[in-house]
């Protein structure tokens, strides 16, 4: 009842719950009515057992069917057969009413065969709930209950069977009979003792069972011994067995019943508890007790008896004792593997060398022949008694099972181990993961760390560089101002010399002022304030437009500019600034780099709805290795050493050219030149379908 | 070098900068005041220059392309025929680190861009009044 889906199911249970414990107490108090009945109709023998007996007998039979009906234990045999030899009583009870209505007692009689015949049936009973509670590691349970046997049966011997043997009243058809009711008794106290020996028994019902039993067993020596020695206490014997009765009707009732025949954990004081030590102590001492006190009353009891049963207990004994030292060294054996495992598991590393140890120290604890191993968890499970599978879980994802190959009886006895190995081996994974991601997130920081290290560097020398290029501007400018003012000793300046002066000082004035908007640039897209004002741009004017602008330069350089047009593309919707200034970047760049009488060439040219912008010079070119790089801000080529320059330009042309949803690609060979390549989508205005229809127009 | 100098009616200033504007500006302000000047586009030049013409003084920018203004210093230290010529070094490269390397490399002065072309001219003529 692990998982309650919903609060209406909920009801239902704790109504069902209800309505077991109140059919349950009802039951309980009409038996324990009849009980008090049958103890207060002691004058009137016949009411008393030809009716209250057998009803209440009836009643609790009936309890138990109910119970195997209403809980459906997994085996219902092992009630069943507890509640069919308790009918086979009653069956034994109702004939012996008819002898007591005709005021007859026979022996033996029809009702000794029925009698008789109920101690073999919850014989058997029982034995199905000690093989299905599976408690048979423990040869302890056997050699305990056996030796408990042995002074029951020397007890019954000397107390029972002897004194009916002795007894010449009696034909030999006769003894047997009166022999076989204590000989029922003894085999049901050694299956009963193995039952609470062997198993944890403190379940509610499995309780009510086993007093049942204990009660119906004293009822029947007590009725015994009466019977035996013709005293008294006939009564007191059949008040106990019908106690036994009720009790066992009741435990079959009460809503635990089905734990009979489950499997249980180990038996409460695994075989060493001080009671049970105690009462050890009494049954290997029970027989010289029995000779001293039939001594002391001057009889003379059997030698031959209290010897055999001293010698089997006592070679009982020896090998209990022998099995507890071999129980001792093994487990010391496993305590050491274990933690021997425990201490590889932290020394090692890899799942699969994990797995292996796992595999391994599981290995050593099974038998020979046996085999252990750590597989993946993708394959199903196979169920079979010879197979024992424990889930490795990881931070709740099942990622292997640990598998024994292995005999039932050995599963039984090492799988708490098993369990261990795999919950040290789900650890033992989960620190390997917990290692592997501070790894990872170690790995990552220093790369960081090398990155931030790298960009500072990289921002320092763009710091000088910039200084540098603010101040080539400014030297120009103050010292030709200078001279130009008067205030200079340089003497009478012509007007040719102050008009060259002047224009140097304006030329100086626009690459400062290049050089701050670019500087302005890398600021706005840093800090994500770099968006675009599209208009209807036509690219070739505006190429032709920004060609005509560097010429000036370019020719100083003595390097000329050619235009190309492919297929004019029409013009589209993008920002013009921009593009002039991608243009201006990329072909102040080539200028740059081109050497003296060489030419930069410019190409415009429409593939389908893209136009492509070629610069192309023949410069000193840039290594392959550091292509990749050349975008990047602040990056300068190891070629580009000899040139002046921010390393901002391609950034930013990287950027104007994204921004617009197109791209920029570079080839280059050294010693050859460079040609960087910007792809543009000339339908790429989206904001203006109205406008871009009369662009095409326009075409 | 003095034999060289000497001959000459007015000394002789080699100027190096990579950017033309500046140099042109080195160039006027000192011819103006009498000096003939020798100009390079970058060290290399400089050195040769340096080396076929024996120049009385340097006027050397730091940032140049090919060989820079502290490693043309240098070369012009240990060889034999221009290590006693007075250089100054120019630069837009302001730290005191800087400064440092560049007397290090051997340089005379110190010029720190933007300059006044009259100081720059008031100290190449301190350095070669005073020989």
């Amino acid at each position: 009842m692990a998982v309650v889906p919903s609060s209406s199911a909920r009801e239902g249970v704790r109504a069902a719950h209800g309505g077991n414990t109140r059919l349950w107490w009802a039951v309980v108090g009409f038996l324990a009515a009849m009980w008090v009945l049958y103890g207060l109709l002691w004058p009137n023998q016949d009411i008393r057992n030809v009716i209250v007996y057998p009803v209440t007998e009836a009643c609790a039979v009936a309890a138990v069917v109910v119970g195997v009906l209403r809980y459906r234990p997994s085996a219902p045999a092992a009630w069943l057969l507890i509640a069919g030899g308790f009918a086979t009583y009653l069956v034994g009870d109702l004939i012996w009413a008819v002898y007591l209505v005709q005021d007859r007692s026979p022996f033996p009689s029809p009702a000794d065969v029925f009698y008789l015949a109920g101690y073999p049936v919850i014989v058997a009973g029982l034995a199905i709930a000690v093989r299905r509670r599976g408690a048979a590691v423990d040869a302890r349970a056997w050699l305990d209950s056996g030796m408990i046997a042995v002074v029951a049966a020397l007890l019954v011997w000397v107390y029972l069977a002897q004194p009916t043997i002795d007894d010449p009243s009696l034909s030999t058809f006769e003894k047997w009979v009166s022999i076989a009711y204590p000989v029922g008794d003894l085999l049901l106290l050694v299956v009963a003792a193995r039952f609470v020996m062997g198993s944890n028994w403190r379940v509610r019902s499995l309780e009510l069972l086993v007093l049942g039993l204990a009660l119906t067993l004293g009822g029947d020596v007590l009725f015994q011994l009466s019977v035996a020695d013709r005293a008294g206490a006939f009564f007191t014997g059949d008040w106990m067995l019908l106690t036994g009765v009720i009790f066992v009707g009741i435990a079959g009732l009460h809503e635990t019943m089905p734990a009979l025949t489950e499997e249980s954990s180990e038996p409460l004081d695994e075989g060493s508890g001080t009671l049970r030590i105690v009462l050890l102590a009494g049954v290997c001492l029970a027989p010289l007790a029995i000779l001293g006190i039939e001594h002391a009353r001057g009889n003379s009891p059997s030698i031959v008896g209290i010897v055999a049963s001293v010698m089997v207990i006592a070679l009982l004994a020896v090998v209990r004792a022998d099995v507890v030292a071999r129980r001792a060294l093994r487990d010391a054996r496993r305590e050491s593997a274990l933690s021997a495992y425990a201490g590889e598991l932290l020394r090692s590393a890899g799942d699969a060398e994990l797995f292996g140890l796992a595999a391994g120290t599981a290995s050593a604890l099974l038998d020979d022949g046996d085999t252990a191993i750590v597989r993946a968890s993708a394959t199903e499970p196979e169920a079979s008694a010879h197979t024992f599978t424990v889930p490795v879980v990881v931070r709740g994802e099942h990622v292997a099972d640990l598998v024994a190959h292995a005999s039932p009886l050995t599963i039984r006895r090492v799988r708490t181990s098993l369990a261990t190995i795999a919950s040290e081996l789900s650890m033992a994974l989960e620190r390997e993961r917990l290692l592997e991601a501070e790894r990872e997130a170690s790995a990552v920081l220093s790369e960081q760390n090398e990155r931030l290290l790298e960009l500072d560097r990289m921002k320092d020398q763009f710091v000088g560089t910039v200084t540098h290029e603010l101040r080539t501007p400014l030297t120009s400018m103050i010292g030709y101002l200078e001279m130009l003012t008067g205030e200079s000793d340089v003497g009478e300046l012509s007007a040719e010399e102050q008009q060259h002066f002047l224009e140097i000082v304006d030329r100086n004035c626009q690459r400062l002022n290049r050089l701050v908007d670019d500087i302005l640039t890398v600021a706005r897209i840093d800090s994500g304030r770099f968006s675009l004002e599209r208009t209807s741009v036509d690219l070739v004017s505006l190429a032709s437009e920004r060609i005509e602008s560097i010429r000036a330069a370019a020719e100083q350089k003595e390097v000329d500019i050619r235009l190309t047009i492919d297929q004019e593309p029409p013009p589209f919707y993008a920002d013009a600034m921009r593009l002039g200034q991608l243009l201006d970047n990329l072909l102040s760049n080539a200028v740059k780099f081109t050497p003296a009488g060489s030419v930069v060439r410019v190409t415009l040219a429409l593939r389908g709805d893209m136009v492509r912008v070629e610069v192309a010079d023949s410069g000193v070119g840039i290594p392959k290795d550091e292509l990749d790089k050349l975008f990047d801000r602040f990056f300068r080529a190891s070629t580009a050493a000899a040139v002046q320059g921010t390393g901002l330009g391609l950034s930013i042309a990287k950027s104007i050219v994204e921004a617009h949803g197109g791209a920029i690609s570079v080839e280059s060979e050294i010693g050859v030149g460079t040609t960087f390549s910007v792809d543009l989508r000339v339908d790429a205005s989206q904001e203006d379908p109205a406008e871009l229809g009369t662009a095409e127009a326009a075409r | 070098m003095s034999g060289a100098a000497s001959a000459r009616e007015q000394p002789l200033v080699l100027a190096a900068d990579d950017d033309e504007d500046i140099l042109d500006l080195v160039a006027f302000r000192l011819e103006r005041s009498g000096y003939t000047v020798l100009v390079a586009r970058d060290g290399e030049e400089a050195l040769k220059l340096a080396a076929k013409e024996l120049p009385d003084l340097a006027v050397l920018d730091v940032m140049m392309p090919k060989v820079d203004g502290f490693e043309v210093t240098r070369r012009l230290r240990a060889d034999e025929a221009t290590s006693r010529m007075p250089i100054i070094l120019l630069t837009a490269r302001s730290q005191d680190a800087d400064v440092q390397q560049g007397f290090d490399a051997g340089a005379d002065d110190y010029l720190r861009k933007p300059f006044s072309p009259d100081e720059l001219r008031a100290r190449v003529q301190a350095i070669l009044g005073r020989r």
